[in-house]
């Protein structure tokens, strides 16, 4: 099919290249102790890059039934559009595999995921436990005749909301997990260690608005660094949108905060050779030592821009805010007085990716003396991420397996408004 | 695909004894503008075409989708399904109903040439008001949607869905301030979507907007009572007792409003509707996903909650009858039940009147979106425009307020509503992916909220 459309599209003077994906989902949900739903999915689709006298679009299709109403489609965008920010095809053939023929025990799971309700018996507030266990195959081939590339991967994914009740308080929980083995075992520790934190929350309060210092848990961060990630976009810096906008090259956050993307890293959940543009991935530091090292670009904007492409068209894959040395207790131990976040919700309202400001509904709980004294609700972490990024004391070393792309440990900070409702 | 291959493929999945089988058939074409940088920068074209087979049994259902619609795979995907089941076949499927047929007859098309010059008279419109706007990005979003729904009751639908939404965002910058505001549109209609706008009108707001809140000063965090301005300030219904009252959660217990009909759950001031017949409304269909007409839905009637939002397998958990409100994304996800246009009902209370009823508070002219546990109620707002309120008067204007609460207290401390219902537009997620809504409200006075800024003062 995709040889044809190429071919079709040489006549017409269109370099034409075809990202073809193909996607396999296996998922299986319960609701405490009963399977609820089976789904499957399967889906191929295909996105076409087409080029033209130093005009480009892209179109998304799951279909190249009709090729020649393709080729119409692409002429009349090309003819309308006014973007002549020169772009072109991926050049290397590359081979990246790592989808294993997998037989998945469907039985063993549904035993697994229906025991999690025998955590009533440890934990009485359980209300309800939903969970969810998906398997996910993945295949990518990008040929556009002068250049084959392949890649291929797959994972696990775990997910579980536990609602607890005492008096007439509700508290609920979310986990996610990924993983490149089945691996049960390891999300009903996370599953446990979640229900244990959610026990703190009984009966939380607010607290009055003041400068804290923060513990934001892994979690916590890396729902922050995901949502501020378009900010290091060349296109955006470009276009003025990005908070980073003017700081190429300077120091805009704490020395101590290096983040770096390493999309082939083993020990990632999946790993990429190359992006949706057939461009090759790379090791590469965004921010080293507080500095804002490395732009994300894709082909338009790295020719636009006289730059390297990064391989990042679509996405990052092995992000990770270096490490420190300190675990989550020492963390806690340097604290002393202060307040844990370990759930933020609102990302897509609560945050302006254009100025970095932050204002975002949260819940954890506040340290005396290293130790707890109440569980904390409906309080508002209320800052910005340059004043966030620049206020930081310590970097721990917990990692989070709960995102495929992003990781981050728990990370100290010093001087956060946290508003809250307590007079 | 004829009906006599979704009559095979239905009763295939009904071999072992489901007791519900339904199919729907999708195509669906999205086509998006985007001017920015005083261009057309780009034209986006996205086509999908699949199937979603889902099978049921008792309180159990069985989801497959697919692009390949080769009978085959159709079948083997029906086994797939069937083979959860172990039982014998209990209904089939003879005939399908005659095809009943839904759609919206567009009155004219713009051509992409008369669309491009369109959005160059907009941006150039918009650039010309001042020299602190830093950049203007227009998008301009076009979805064709053609659903075929079929089930073993013989059901057999379909509908041409139609919607266009235009979304601008201006960014304003001066020296180190830096800020942004949007206005957007979208109705369920063709491009005649732009000659319902007043854009001379709407670029004014935009630039007032825009220059209160590059000078916005950090709001006041503290529990204070809250205007909430009319249309998408709705969208605090919408998320605190809107998602509660999905049958999704309610028929599982999960939600905080399970187990709560007939009882006073608001203040006598709060009617809620939800209502998918608005003609040309953002969140209207002829039909839900499931095949049946969309209908208005009174949920709570002056502080009462009277019913729920249901679809058909929640039905089976509920005993109440379906409302209409089966929704999903597209073919790759099951439905449930979902809002369509949301709305407070209007009132009598006049704005003035709450303005001058409040010492210390907050004026949120529109608000963001939200988002909102239906487990425990909680929810959380950002403000788009916000200003304070001081000795009775509107102040200054604020920048990123949040407001946070939870669904049982918020209900109860509904003051005052006044008559200027409006609608606004958004998508919303859930279970069954993003989905458009409208919400709306007129303006209201909530006695106490949480309100978060960005630093204390």
């Amino acid at each position: 099919m995709s040889e044809k459309l190429i071919a079709l599209g040489k006549d017409a003077s269109l370099d034409i290249e075809v990202n073809e994906g193909y996607k396999e989902r296996t998922e299986i949900t319960f609701l405490n102790d009963l399977e609820t739903s089976f789904q499957v999915a399967k889906q191929t689709e295909y996105i076409i890059k087409a080029i033209k006298d130093d005009k480009c679009c892209e179109i998304y299709l799951e279909s190249l039934k009709n090729p020649q109403a393709i080729i119409q489609n692409i002429l009349d965008i090309l003819a309308i559009s006014e973007n002549d920010n020169k772009n072109k095809l991926s050049e290397l053939s590359l081979a990246n595999h790592t989808l294993k023929e997998e037989h998945l025990n469907l039985k063993q799971i549904k035993n697994d995921f229906l025991s999690l309700n025998n955590l009533k018996k440890q934990y009485k507030y359980i209300t309800n436990i939903e969970s969810g266990y998906a398997h996910v195959g993945a295949k990518i081939k990008i040929d556009n005749s002068n250049s084959l590339k392949t890649q291929d991967y797959g994972f696990h994914e775990y997910m579980a909301s536990v609602t607890i009740k005492k008096d007439d308080d509700y508290k609920v929980c979310y986990v996610t997990y990924y993983s490149k083995e089945y691996n049960f075992p390891k999300f009903l520790e996370l599953v446990q260690e979640k229900i244990n934190n959610l026990y703190l929350k009984i009966a939380s309060v607010s607290c009055q608005t003041n400068k804290y210092k923060v513990i934001l848990t892994n979690e916590a961060v890396v729902s922050l660094l995901g949502t501020f990630l378009p900010m290091f976009h060349s296109k955006n810096i470009s276009l003025k949108q990005s908070l980073l906008s003017d700081d190429f090259q300077k120091q805009v956050f704490s020395k101590k905060l290096t983040i770096i993307e390493d999309p082939m890293n083993k020990e990632g959940i999946i790993t990429k050779l190359f992006d949706i543009e057939g461009t090759k991935t790379s090791y590469k530091e965004l921010v080293k030592e507080g500095v804002f090292k490395t732009k994300i670009n894709n082909l338009e904007y790295a020719l636009k821009n006289k730059e390297e492409a990064t391989g990042n068209a679509g996405g990052v894959c092995n992000l990770y805010i270096k490490g420190g040395n300190k675990s989550f207790k020492e963390l806690i131990a340097t604290m002393q007085d202060g307040i844990v976040i370990d759930e933020i919700e609102g990302l897509h309202c609560g945050v302006n990716i254009s100025s970095g400001d932050i204002s975002l509904q949260a819940s954890g709980y506040m340290l005396k003396d290293q130790k707890i004294v109440k569980g904390l609700n409906l309080i508002i972490l209320s800052t910005n991420l340059k004043e966030l990024f620049n206020n930081i004391i310590e970097i721990g070393n917990d990692y989070t397996a709960s995102s495929l792309d992003i990781f981050a440990p728990s990370i100290l900070f010093q001087n956060i408004t946290i508003a809250g409702s307590e007079e | 695909m004829k009906k006599e291959t979704i009559i095979k493929i239905l009763n295939e999945m009904l071999a072992t004894g489901g007791d519900f089988a339904e199919s729907f058939l999708e195509h669906k074409t999205t086509k998006r503008f985007t001017y920015i940088n005083n261009r057309l920068d780009q034209v986006a074209y996205n086509e999908i075409s699949g199937i979603g087979l889902r099978l049921a049994q008792e309180n159990n259902m069985y989801y497959a989708s697919t692009n390949d619609l080769t009978l085959s795979n159709l079948l083997n995907l029906a086994s797939e399904l069937k083979e959860n089941l172990t039982g014998k076949r209990k209904i089939s499927l003879k005939k399908l109903e005659r095809l009943k047929s839904y759609s919206y007859k567009l009155p004219y098309q713009y051509t992409d040439l008369e669309l491009r010059d369109k959005l160059k008279e907009i941006n150039d419109l918009i650039r010309k008001q001042d020299k602190r706007i830093e950049q203007v990005s227009i998008n301009l979003s076009q979805v064709h949607d053609k659903v075929l729904i079929a089930n073993h009751r013989g059901l057999y639908r379909q509908e041409k869905r139609i919607r266009t939404r235009l979304f601008i965002q201006v960014y304003f910058k001066d020296q180190e301030k830096i800020a942004n505001v949007h206005f957007s549109k979208g109705l369920a209609c063709g491009y005649e979507l732009l000659d319902t706008i007043d854009f001379p009108k709407e670029v004014k707001r935009l630039l007032k907007l825009g220059l209160d809140k590059l000078y916005a000063k950090p709001c006041v965090g503290k529990v204070m009572p809250v205007i909430i301005g009319s249309g998408f300030g709705g969208v605090i219904f919408h998320e605190a007792c809107g998602h509660a009252m999905e049958a999704t959660s309610v028929a599982d217990g999960l939600s905080v409003l399970s187990g709560k009909l007939n009882q006073v759950i608001a203040s006598p001031k709060v009617t809620i509707i939800d209502d998918g017949t608005i003609k040309g409304a953002w969140g209207s269909n002829m039909i839900d996903d499931e095949g049946r007409k969309t209908q208005k839905n009174v949920l709570i009637k002056d502080g009462v909650l009277v019913n729920y939002l249901i679809d058909e397998l929640n039905n089976r958990k509920m005993h109440m009858q379906e409302t209409g409100s089966a929704r999903r994304e597209d073919y790759t996800f099951a439905p449930t039940s979902r809002m369509n246009n949301t709305y407070l009902a209007k009132g009598t209370d006049k704005i003035e009147d709450m303005i001058k009823s409040i010492d210390l508070g907050l004026y949120a002219v529109s608000l963001g979106g939200g988002s909102v546990s239906p487990e425990t109620g909680d929810f959380n707002f950002g403000c788009d425009e916000a200003y304070m309120i001081r000795g009775g008067k509107v102040a200054e204007a604020v920048s990123m307020a949040s407001l946070i609460g939870n669904t049982k207290d918020i209900l109860k401390e509904v003051e005052m509503v006044s008559d200027d219902l409006a609608l606004g537009e958004g998508m919303c997620g859930s279970l069954s992916g993003s989905v458009p809504v409208n919400v709306g409200e007129p303006t209201i006075k909530v006695g106490h909220i949480l309100v978060g800024g960005v630093k204390d003062v």
